[in-house]
């Protein structure tokens, strides 16, 4: 898919750049303290994530089974199911489909899925243009750029830049407030959807009991994607599948607190095959492109649980890193912790070598995550994983600490001689004590063993004074 | 007049989430309508109104005071195959009213289920959304709905909270992206 990535190297610009700065941290700030508040209010969602967790748990355990119930029972809704290998074969489907219409025209609402497979690279060369409906994707596709936030994709530009890229690509006034810029995009956007041929939406979750999707938007435009044009296409990640249609309330209650603290958002769509004989809503062809792209390995590997994933983006706005650097510095369409953990499963270790590093394993994306899915764990499992993938000595180097704590004299005596060591190195003048280490200590110091005796055997004598 | 509590804690959320509650009863409602409707537009406008799904001879109400206050109205029309819009005339329209069979105390959320001449695109293209139901219409929850549904889903369930709202520039807060940047729930009791 692309070179290696380098996070490092893109990751410096980023934490030098203070508008970008300013505009994550103050979104990332607000919605993790929006989810903060809306937990707080919900007394039991503690247990809630235990549900879902275990709802997930079914589906993951068994997932093919699943995901053909689900195209079985859209099919009788009257839609049609697509599967996809990969990324090519969901393209190709899709463009497919667009030719046989002879479409030109399609609408889109926020779909990650679909930035997954580069969808709209793809869809002008099947004769398409495709229009981002999302505010936020509206504004990175006008700034041709990429999303750097799963949720809330413009979060790195401020408001100023914003009113200034209208002024250039729509001709409105410059310098024009939040308010007026929602305007013309509304004016703009309300245009391309009343002409669209077709509405490419993703989905919130896949119900496989009855074949239905769910989207939730705020914006509503994923209510008008999916009612306007006479053809929908909802691209959805295999992993989006829930069991029972008597799941859905408890999953939107997780997910709209978790991503914008939201007891709801103000739309949530729920779609059971095209529009049935008589009405006058909803399209007249439901395709629903399922697909896999490296999902299903996952189900049986150390990972599983990333398939759980509500793609709610609170564990984002909860990462230190993501909101130092933004998301463009991850270089993939997830980033963040989740991000950390799926880029390199779904493209590739080779690809995305650094990016189990970009975490401090500081375990606040842990404690929001509605699936409770053990991120800081996958991130060491990957580091190891990735030694692994180095050679053997590699390998026993990244399993070393965890040996080490499990075997208490081994502990013990290496950290007797850890002290000695680093007592000794404080005598040592600064050029040779800072630079042995290497990287190390670019930014930090080396611990300073205080003098005198260690814990251990200053509490044997205690506890001997003490009897 | 009194309200059942659970219709108590549907205004309370509904409020809290940006939709204007009014009770009304049946005798009031053409007024209350008539001011809301002169307040908020410059006649002649167009009105996009649902054609089915409307307890006996309310549609009638709603459509004599959309005319009286200058409305053009644009509904559903059956035709050989089902009902279908006049795109051009619901593009145009700057409210839209329906009738809503029920609603969630728990979200504060209005439950649109589809169906012939349901007109749920009344809710989301104009930028006034006017929706009335009666106190029997309001449920604990979605999960109460989903229990109370027979047999299989409508083709869709559209659940609305309050007005369509972005904050995809700097988290500031904006009404009235794409759809309805107020939406009036008239109950009446």
């Amino acid at each position: 898919m692309k070179s290696s990535h380098n996070f490092r190297k893109a990751s410096a610009s980023a934490v030098a750049d203070e508008v970008l700065g300013a505009a994550v941290g103050k979104t990332a700030d607000l919605l993790f303290s929006m989810r903060a508040a809306a937990v707080a209010a919900y007394p039991g969602f503690e247990e809630l994530r235990d549900w879902g967790r275990s709802r997930k748990m079914e589906v993951s355990g068994d997932l093919a089974t699943f995901v053909r119930r689900f195209s079985d029972r859209l099919e009788a809704a009257g839609g049609a199911a697509h599967f996809a290998r990969d990324a090519r074969e969901a393209v190709e489907i899709v463009t497919n489909i667009a030719r046989g219409l002879g479409a030109v025209a399609a609408v889109k609402s926020k779909s990650m899925t679909a930035e997954e497979i580069s969808l709209n690279e793809a869809l002008p060369e099947a004769g398409v243009t495709v229009t981002e409906t999302d505010l936020g994707e509206f504004i990175i596709q006008l700034a041709g750029e990429k999303p750097s936030h799963i949720v809330a994709p413009a979060i790195h530009k401020d408001r100023a830049q914003v009113a200034a890229l209208f002024h250039e690509t729509l001709g409105s006034a410059p310098g024009l407030d939040v308010g007026d810029l929602v305007r013309v995009a509304r004016k703009a956007l309300r245009e391309r959807f009343l002409a669209a041929d077709i509405g490419i939406t993703g989905a919130n979750f896949a119900i496989a009991e009855t074949g239905t999707i769910a989207i939730v938007t705020n914006e509503g435009n994923g209510r008008l994607t999916s009612a306007l044009p006479a053809v929908q296409i909802a691209i959805v990640g295999i992993d989006k599948i829930i069991p029972k249609l008597s799941d859905l309330p408890g999953f939107l209650r997780l997910l709209t607190r978790s991503a914008t603290g939201q007891a709801v958002s103000s739309y949530v769509t729920v779609i059971t095959g095209p529009r049935r004989q008589g009405e006058e809503e909803g399209p007249s062809e439901l395709h629903v492109v399922l697909l896999d792209n490296g999902r299903s390995p996952l189900a049986s590997g150390p990972f599983r649980e990333m398939l759980h994933c509500l793609h709610c983006g609170a564990c984002l706005n909860s990462c230190p890193v993501y909101r130092a650097v933004g998301g463009h510095a991850y270089e993939s369409v997830y980033p963040g912790p989740m991000g950390d953990v799926l880029s390199p499963l779904l493209w590739g270790m080779d690809v995305y070598a650094d990016l189990p590093d970009a975490c401090t394993l500081c375990g606040r994306c842990a404690e929001v995550c509605p699936m409770r899915i053990p991120l800081p764990e996958y991130h060491r499992k990957l580091r190891v994983l990735r030694a692994g993938l180095k050679g053997e000595a590699a390998a026993w180097k990244a399993e070393a600490p965890a040996i080490l704590t499990q075997h208490p004299l081994l502990y013990r005596t290496a950290l007797g001689i850890m002290r000695r060591v680093l007592s000794l190195g404080r005598r040592l003048p600064d050029g040779i004590r800072t630079g042995l280490p290497g990287a190390w200590t670019v930014c930090r110091e080396l611990p300073h063993p205080r003098e005198g005796p260690d814990f251990r055997s200053w509490w044997e004598k205690r506890k001997s004074c003490h009897e | 007049m009194s309200k059942p509590e659970i219709v108590e804690r549907y205004i309370r959320m509904a409020q809290a989430a940006g939709t204007d509650v009014e009770c009304v009863s049946g005798a009031e409602l053409p007024g209350r309508l008539a001011e809301l409707l002169g307040a908020v537009n410059k006649p002649p406008e167009i009105a996009a109104l649902a054609a089915s799904g409307w307890p006996e001879g309310l549609r009638e109400t709603v459509e004599a005071v959309l005319v009286s206050s200058g409305f053009e109205v644009t509904m559903p029309r059956k035709e050989q195959g089902g009902y279908s819009w006049d795109r051009d005339r619901l593009a145009a329209a700057s409210v839209g009213i329906v009738w809503c069979e029920r609603y969630l105390a728990d979200t504060g959320s209005l439950v649109l289920a589809s169906g012939p001449g349901m007109g749920g695109l009344a809710t989301l293209l104009p930028e006034i959304s006017i929706v009335l139901s009666d106190a029997k219409g309001c449920l604990e929850d979605l999960a109460d709905f989903f229990r109370q549904m027979e047999g299989a889903p409508p083709s869709r369930i559209t659940l609305v909270t309050g007005p369509s709202r972005t904050g995809d520039i700097e988290a500031t807060m904006t009404k009235g992206v794409h759809g309805p940047g107020k939406v009036a729930h008239f109950l009446l009791l």
